[in-house]
């Protein structure tokens, strides 16, 4: 039994591995082209309209902006990394290799949700240090961790459950049309629509009641909250309902690769 | 249990259906087969028979939803089976961002395998790959990509390798030792599946042959037993010098002789199924003291796979028909 677990470590290790790789090695699409993407948010709005947005929870716009795009990065990414994998994977026909070893579809998803959280938590880092340089830049001061612990909960949970959104996409999809679709008229506006750019206090009260029920908003006002301190809802219920949906979505990951479509399309 | 013989693979009535519902494909029908462990055994039949269907089965690839296959009394797809089989698949893979070392590094951890090098370069040399070790998958040709794909398929070790058109696209020279290093992998305890369209390589290397044609298993016979039995055997009596034989005075062929005809001081003559020296010899009122030499061969696999598989042809026409 202990050999067994072992050896199931040891392949959940190197297909983690081999995912991080991955990654690392077309860096230029999967860390830079992010960075570039966040930095210029924070040129257009944080930077050159600043003056023109209102502060929000008392913050200036960039202040307020920075842990928005260091969510939208992370949760973005994380997703990006497992489905794209598994769609090249796919494509190239290796995918079928992981239905062929020993080694159980808990695991594979697992690997699969900590590559991704690499990234993410990658891309933050990124986007904080670019965040960082721009706000020096403008005022001179840089923006503190209110909650550092908070912070690395909050970023690594939503990690995981984009990650596990990512794999279940993956192994559902038969295109890279469907990937596509899911990441642009699903996820990407629910990020939009979920706190990124604007408090959820600017909402008409009968948008604000809509947008409880985007998972999104919990994860970008933990995040928020870690940051500067502020939050718009009460942070247990968002720490509990994260918390809920990364156990939802791996549960999901889970089946997606215990049942999901290993072949090419 | 048997001590020192076991049985590899043991395949139970199995069926594999693609798209079920309206327009569902019976690629596999009823199949039920037994491989011994030390075998070299080929599974062979034209094009859509069915083959790559079974061997994705035992490799746990395809859901095995009607009936069943054990791996050394595993149940397929089962963990304690996976870790027993290695697969080549008919259709290289691709791995566009790693190298060939890296490629074999990961397929050993997905083993469990943390450190494996030594057998990755073993590997690396019997498969002619050493040159190739640190280049990028995408940059190799696709006899090197198949090679590459043995050698995925044997990095932990299996002690059953599926081989799924292993030659197709490699070249006739790494082909031999291709062939030379299963031979030895075989010699040493690994039980061998191979599927292929080269049927020359399939009597050299195999001792039993299955035949497969529209999902159905149409023959399964030892290698020898085959050829004796569904090929012409040439034979060739070389007569002693100076003894007149003419072929005139023969009234008719004699029985299971194909064909016959008489070269310088030899009787070339092809016949079918077994074989008595003494009838013939006697059907050709020859006595043993005018013979010199005799050779027979076994006509090559071909045939014997081509009479097989028309005759099934054949049978299930009349079938429909009736
Ligand atoms: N994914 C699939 N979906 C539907 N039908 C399939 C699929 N794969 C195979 N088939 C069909 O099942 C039958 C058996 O195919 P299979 O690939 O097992 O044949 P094969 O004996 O390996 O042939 P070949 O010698 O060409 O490799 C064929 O009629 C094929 O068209
Ligand atoms: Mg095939």
């Amino acid at each position: 039994m202990q050999t067994q677990l072992k050896s199931s470590f040891v392949s959940f290790l190197t297909l983690t591995e081999k995912e991080v790789l991955r990654f690392l090695v077309v860096w230029s699409q999967t860390l830079i082209s992010p960075l570039i993407n966040s930095s210029l948010y924070i040129v257009v709005f944080g930077v050159s309209l600043s003056a023109l947005l209102p502060a929000q929870n008392g913050f200036s716009y960039l202040e307020f902006l920075i842990p928005g795009l260091i969510a939208m990065s992370a949760l973005n990414n994380s997703m990006q990394n497992s489905s794209s994998s598994i769609i090249i994977s796919k494509f190239h026909n290796d995918l079928q290799d992981l239905k062929m070893i020993p080694l159980g579809p808990a695991w594979i998803a697992m690997a699969y949700a900590t590559a991704g959280w690499i990234r993410g938590l990658a891309c933050a880092m990124l986007v904080l240090f670019m965040g960082q340089f721009f706000l020096f830049f403008r005022t001179g001061h840089l923006l503190g961790l209110s909650h550092p612990l908070a912070f690395v909960i909050f970023l690594s949970l939503g990690c995981v459950i984009f990650a596990s959104l990512g794999t279940i996409a993956g192994f559902r999809a038969a295109s890279f049309d469907q990937i596509n679709a899911i990441s642009q008229f699903i996820v990407l506006p629910l990020i939009y629509l979920g706190g990124v750019f604007y408090s959820l206090n600017v909402l008409h009260p009968f948008w604000q009641s809509v947008a409880q029920f985007n998972p999104m908003v919990y994860m970008i006002n933990g995040i928020r909250w870690s940051i500067l301190g502020v939050s718009d809802i009460s942070i247990v219920r968002c720490m509990g309902l994260t918390v809920g949906f990364s156990v939802f979505t791996f549960f999901l990951a889970w089946r997606a690769v215990k049942t999901g479509n290993y072949f090419r399309f | 249990m048997n001590s020192n013989k076991s049985t590899a693979l043991r395949i139970e009535n199995l069926s594999v259906v693609y798209n079920p519902g309206a327009d569902e494909k019976l690629a596999v029908d009823s199949l039920s087969l037994a491989i011994e462990q030390g075998e070299f055994f080929a599974l062979l039949g034209p094009n859509g028979a069915g083959k790559t269907s079974v061997i994705s089965s035992i490799a746990g690839l395809l859901n095995v939803e009607r009936g069943s296959i054990e791996v050394f009394d595993s149940e397929t797809a089962t963990k304690s089976a996976k870790a027993l089989i290695g697969l080549v698949p008919q259709e290289p893979v691709h791995h566009g961002f790693f190298t060939v070392n890296q490629v074999l590094k990961f397929q050993s951890g997905y083993h469990g395998l943390w450190r494996n090098q030594e057998r990755i370069n073993y590997l690396l040399e019997n498969l002619q790959l050493v040159k190739e070790k640190n280049k990028k998958v995408g940059q190799l040709s696709g006899g090197m990509k198949r090679r590459l794909g043995i050698a995925k398929a044997l990095v932990h070790s299996p002690k059953v390798l599926l081989l799924d058109e292993p030659s197709a696209g490699v070249d006739i020279e790494l082909r031999a030792s291709l062939w030379e290093f299963m031979k030895k992998l075989n010699k040493e305890g690994m039980t061998i599946l191979l599927t292929t369209h080269y049927l020359e390589e399939a009597q050299r290397l195999c001792n039993r042959i299955a035949i497969m044609n529209e999902g159905r298993l149409i023959s399964v016979d030892a290698t020898q037993e085959l050829l004796l039995m569904m090929t012409e055997r040439q034979i060739s009596i070389l007569l002693r010098s100076g003894f007149a034989w003419d072929i005139s005075l023969m009234e008719a062929k004699p029985p299971g002789v194909v064909s016959l005809r008489k070269e310088g001081s030899s009787i070339e003559l092809s016949m079918s199924g077994r074989c008595n020296l003494r009838d013939l010899l006697e059907n050709l009122s020859l006595k043993i003291e005018d013979v010199v030499d005799i050779q027979m061969k076994e006509g090559p696999l071909e045939h014997a796979f081509l009479k097989i598989v028309e005759k099934d042809r054949a049978d299930s026409v009349k079938k429909q028909l009736r």
